[in-house]
């Protein structure tokens, strides 16, 4: 089917929201809707000592051009988050910014989402704009999150910014003992790629599809993603209880033709070829309210260990002469090619959150790993929070990353981190 | 039952057991559950203004395994819920009081408060300030909807 087929039937589903609406208006509406405008927000301010690893090929890349390469330095940041969210009948509109200061010299803005939503019924809903999804059922990776923001695994529920699209889903409710619900979301996504920085090719919009079951109370979605330029990809993902406190969730994705990097020869080289990434994991709580997550996710595009070390010798090798051309030119293929935070095949992620031990109130440790299980090198992170009134949060934050120098975690130029947090909601 | 959070914008399984709110208060104490589908019921000794009933779990699934209720025989108001484990030992006790009318022939208690000798010296109170009665189809109570729920208000 064409892309243009593909927008004719897109417009078919949304102009159908109307009908699908029609026949279920059960509900008692208010003869005035009230008017709602919600502003929210944070600002995060963070301070960071890093200690950085000087033999590192990344840090004489990112370092190369300072005069003084210190061991230890420090880095000191405000990130105001703010939202505001209206809604007004059928109609809502919900914008979410967020900016990075690090100097008046250094700032950023981003516009992490900005949509309009319309309810023609509680039963469809149709969105516009710049939003975020969240697609699979994985807590730290998702191979099935076709049109997710790329998330960070050391801070997965941290907000990301959107992407630029229009969507409308339907949710059907059945009294069954069998399946007990059933959700489709139908997206559409123009071309990131912009001519002239304003249009894009129509040739190049890219459709998305996502059906949701709940069967047999088990939560199932299948999707899929078609586009004429980038990999055709195709997903499934569930998620169940075995016991009340113990849940277990998979994804598995298969993408057709995608893009593979890796170092060859001393230089970098592309090839295309089929291939599965997937996602096992559980989570359990504890008479004692400890949470356990264990998930296991194997990253069909990565690395094996030797292209890691072929990498890892590129890099070392254009740092010997300093000549900035070269370090230039490694800069720029690491940064666009190598710049996943999961470069290789197979890793395990384990985390435990312990709520207010020892009676200590407000207080919440936890402890996470990302352990590559090819390299054996690992992330090993504590993360303490501690929330002592209403709205506001401090977090001390120690991390250490181990591996030999040609490993994964032991060849990033951040050697331990010590991060602080102030977190003031609104 | 699952958990949703705005700003992590994705549903997470959680259990009856797992408190989401913090404090005494635990899901399957905050919801408004059936206990009819969850439990057996006889009749214990009560009190000269209140009828008790004895729950026993029809699983394990449930969040407790035993309730004693105390119910007011004039108006069949729930005054006191005791939940036991599984072994007789007291889990939690939960307090209902200061009957408020909420409009529309509704008058109930306005104020749920537990304590534990789990977690001595502590208590949680939940005041309810006021009900408004809303109809919903099924869908509303479903996990792609969760991300809607803040409309409703």
């Amino acid at each position: 089917m064409s892309h243009s087929q593909w927008l004719i039937l897109f417009l078919l589903f949304v102009s159908t929201g109307g009908l699908f609406g029609q026949e279920e208006e059960l509900l008692e509406t208010p003869p005035e809707q009230e008017k709602k405008l919600e502003w929210s927000g944070n600002l995060d301010v963070k301070y960071t000592l890093f200690n950085m690893d000087q033999n590192s090929a990344q840090y004489k890349l990112q370092f190369f051009k300072e005069r003084s390469s210190p061991t230890l330095v420090s880095q000191y940041k405000i990130e105001p988050y703010l939202n505001a969210d209206y809604r007004t009948g059928d109609l809502g509109f919900v914008l979410k910014t967020h900016a990075t200061y690090y100097s008046d010299a250094n700032a950023q803005f981003d516009l992490f989402e900005s949509y309009g939503s319309f309810n023609p019924s509680l039963n469809v809903t149709l969105q516009s704009g710049k939003l975020m999804y969240s697609w699979g059922k994985g807590y730290a990776f998702n191979p099935v999150g076709f049109v997710n923001s790329v998330k960070d695994p050391e801070n997965p529920e941290l907000a990301q910014a959107g992407l630029l699209s229009a969507n409308v889903e339907y949710i059907k409710s059945f009294e069954s003992d069998v399946l007990q619900s059933f959700a489709m979301m139908f997206v559409v996504i123009p071309s990131s790629e912009l001519l002239n920085s304003r249009y894009g090719d129509v040739e190049k919009t890219d459709i998305a599809l996502k059906t949701y079951f709940l069967l047999w109370d088990t939560d199932i979605d299948v999707m899929a993603y078609y586009s004429k330029d980038k990999p055709k990809r195709y997903g499934i993902d569930f998620a169940r209880n075995l016991k009340e406190n113990f849940e277990i969730h998979g994804e598995v994705s298969l993408n057709l033709n995608s893009q593979r990097y890796s170092i060859v020869n001393d230089s970098i080289n592309f090839s295309s070829a089929d291939n599965y990434s997937y996602l096992y994991g559980a989570r359990y709580l504890s008479e004692t309210n400890v949470t356990i997550i264990a998930e296991y996710y194997h990253n069909g595009l990565g690395l094996t260990t030797s292209e890691y070390q072929l990498y890892g010798n590129y890099l070392q090798k254009r740092t010997v002469n300093n000549n900035p051309l070269a370090i230039q030119q490694a800069l720029g293929i690491s940064q666009t090619y190598f710049r996943s935070s999961t470069l290789m095949q197979d890793y395990l992620y384990f985390k435990i959150i312990y709520p207010e031990p020892f009676d200590m109130l407000y207080f919440t440790p936890s402890l996470y790993t990302i352990y590559n299980l090819a390299d054996k090198s690992f992330l090993l992170s504590l993360q303490m929070n501690y929330k002592p009134v209403t709205n506001i949060e401090f977090i001390f934050w120690p991390s250490a990353l181990i591996g030999g120098n040609l490993t994964e975690y032991g060849s990033k130029q951040v050697q331990e981190r010590i991060e602080l947090w102030m977190r003031v909601f609104f | 039952m699952w958990l949703y959070i705005p700003k992590v914008n994705k549903p997470v399984r959680i259990t009856s057991l797992q408190s989401v709110v913090g404090g005494v208060f635990n899901n399957a104490d905050i919801m408004q559950l059936e206990y009819s589908a969850e439990y057996n019921a006889t009749f214990g000794i009560g009190t000269e203004k209140e009828n008790l009933l004895d729950l026993k779990a029809k699983n394990k699934s449930v969040a407790y395994d035993k309730l004693k209720m105390w119910i007011t025989k004039d108006k069949n108001i729930l005054r006191k819920v005791e939940a036991y484990s599984a072994s007789g030992m007291l889990i939690k006790t939960l307090e209902f009081k200061k009957d408020k009318n909420f409009g529309g022939g509704l008058i109930r208690p306005s104020v749920i408060e537990t304590y534990s000798p789990l977690y001595k010296g502590y208590r949680s109170l939940m005041i309810y300030q006021s009900i408004k009665k809303r109809q919903f189809p099924d869908e509303v109570f479903t996990l792609n909807y969760m991300g809607r729920l803040g409309d409703l208000k």
